[in-house]
């Protein structure tokens, strides 16, 4: 618990005191956002079609970005090998790691993928339900790239190649979003979809938070 | 299995396998074509199902071959398994990339469109970014071992993807057909196209085990080529 929490307040000070790098996925989503409601132009049926999918999207691109980062400072540092030392505070650590990057990343993107989808004209109701989805969205996102990041950690060419490893992981997560939202947009069933994007959660929270660690080492000491 | 005795034992097997392969590839796909009548509703466009079949099932039979692969090599460390992983990715790309073209081609005449965004045909394109990844992650670790360690996970990790493609028809309202051979109920379809649909999926089972162990053979005397008895084989002859 002590390494859980220490683990947890060190990431979330290093983000606030570096901001940019922890900002830049944000920024990153508005400019997506804002570019795809000018591009199509003042088109409202258009727009109310097309926002959820293009906020959805542009969300999972910019957690995609985030997911770069999640071990490269302590992989630079060193502190990644010490904290996989001991196999006692090897887990706490991770799923620390792990919280730390939703509460930084995940989480902003669902309050502020709301206000874009503003711009699309969407209901106030589907708004909700667009945050609502992103919220369970997102932490998933976070850990199944989370596996991704831990196998290109070190790797220096990482980027281009994470995205390329984790994007087809991350298209049924998209689907069931999408999916929910626009039923719920249109008045249909959006019942069945949410349970399996929660049916996605629960399963990524069992399985992944323990297999992280022994990725990590094994990216280590090879 | 030591390597040298894999490399010694398997050229034969390579021989039969790519010779029973390819004349049962021939009559199956010549049969097809040429001597089976034409479907009632769709005319001679069926025919791109002895092709798309074959393609479309063996593509799911690699990737659960590299999956299953991938397990031995987390528990056991089996240098094989990894050998096997590496040979089997590129062949399962181009097997998944056969059964989408075909697929596309088959599509134009009897859905009226080239391309459907339905479960089914999004399941087995990221079946082909998979593939993808694999050869894209094995290039760009440098040390072998992590390399193995970390394509075996991706395997695993993607592994989820088989049963959504296999339940895809049945789960999801979607224009492809449910599956129509099982092996609990009887074939959905005539004795006269079922025969030499079966021998093409058999003879593709055993053409790609051909190619995936002729691969498997090239990359064991590649890793090995400082052993003596590399030396020894490609010296002699």
């Amino acid at each position: 618990m002590k390494v859980f929490l220490a683990t947890l307040r060190r990431d979330l000070l290093v983000a606030i005191r570096t901001g940019s790098e922890t900002l830049n996925p944000l920024v990153f989503l508005v400019l997506v956002g804002v570019i795809f409601a000018l591009v199509l132009g003042n088109d409202h049926a258009a727009r109310e079609l097309t926002g959820i999918p293009v906020v959805w999207t542009t969300a999972l691109f910019a957690n995609m970005l985030a997911l770069e980062g999640l071990f490269r400072r302590e992989q630079d540092e060193g502190t990644l090998a010490t904290i996989l030392v001991a196999n006692e505070s090897a887990l706490p650590a991770t799923v620390a790691k792990l919280i730390a990057h939703w509460l930084l990343t995940g989480l902003p993107i669902s309050v502020l993928a709301p206000l874009i989808g503003l711009g699309f004209g969407l209901s106030f109701e589907t708004l909700g339900i667009l945050s609502g989805t992103l919220l369970i969205g997102t932490p998933i996102l976070t850990l199944v790239g989370a596996i991704g990041a831990a196998l290109v950690v070190g790797l220096g060419r990482g980027g281009v190649l994470l995205t390329l490893l984790v994007l087809p992981l991350f298209v049924p997560v998209l689907l069931l979003g999408i999916g929910t939202c626009q039923q719920f947009q249109f008045n249909a069933e959006y019942i069945p979809p949410l349970l399996g994007l929660l049916a996605i959660l629960s399963g990524a929270i069992t399985a992944i938070p323990i297999s992280i660690a022994p990725i990590l080492r094994f990216s280590q000491d090879q | 299995m030591s390597p040298e005795i894999f490399f010694r034992g398997s050229l034969m097997w390579v021989y039969c396998l790519y010779l029973i392969g390819i004349l049962g590839l021939s009559l199956g796909t010549i049969w097809g074509l040429f001597f089976v009548p034409p479907e009632k509703f769709q005319g001679d466009s069926f025919r791109i199902m002895f092709i798309h079949v074959p393609a479309a099932h063996l593509s799911q039979i690699i990737y659960i071959g590299i999956a299953v692969a991938g397990v031995v090599y987390i528990v056991w460390r089996t240098k094989m398994a990894d050998v096997f992983m590496a040979a089997a990715a590129p062949v399962g790309l181009i097997t998944t990339g056969l059964a989408l073209l075909s697929g596309i081609v088959w599509g134009k005449p009897t859905w009226g469109t080239w391309w459907v965004w339905d479960a089914r045909t999004i399941s087995v394109l990221i079946l082909f970014f998979l593939f993808f990844g694999q050869i894209a992650l094995r290039q760009a670790v440098s040390r072998p071992e992590r390399a193995a360690f970390a394509v075996s996970v991706l395997a695993i990790v993607g592994a989820i993807n088989i049963p959504i493609i296999k339940y895809s028809v049945e789960w999801f309202t979607t224009l492809h057909q449910p599956a129509s051979i099982t092996l609990t109920r009887e074939s959905a379809i005539s004795m006269v196209f079922l025969i030499p649909l079966l021998i093409n999926i058999a003879s593709f089972y055993i053409y790609i085990a051909g190619v995936v162990l002729a691969g498997m053979r090239t990359l064991v005397l590649r890793r090995h080529k400082h052993t003596s008895w590399v030396q020894a084989w490609t010296g002699s002859s």
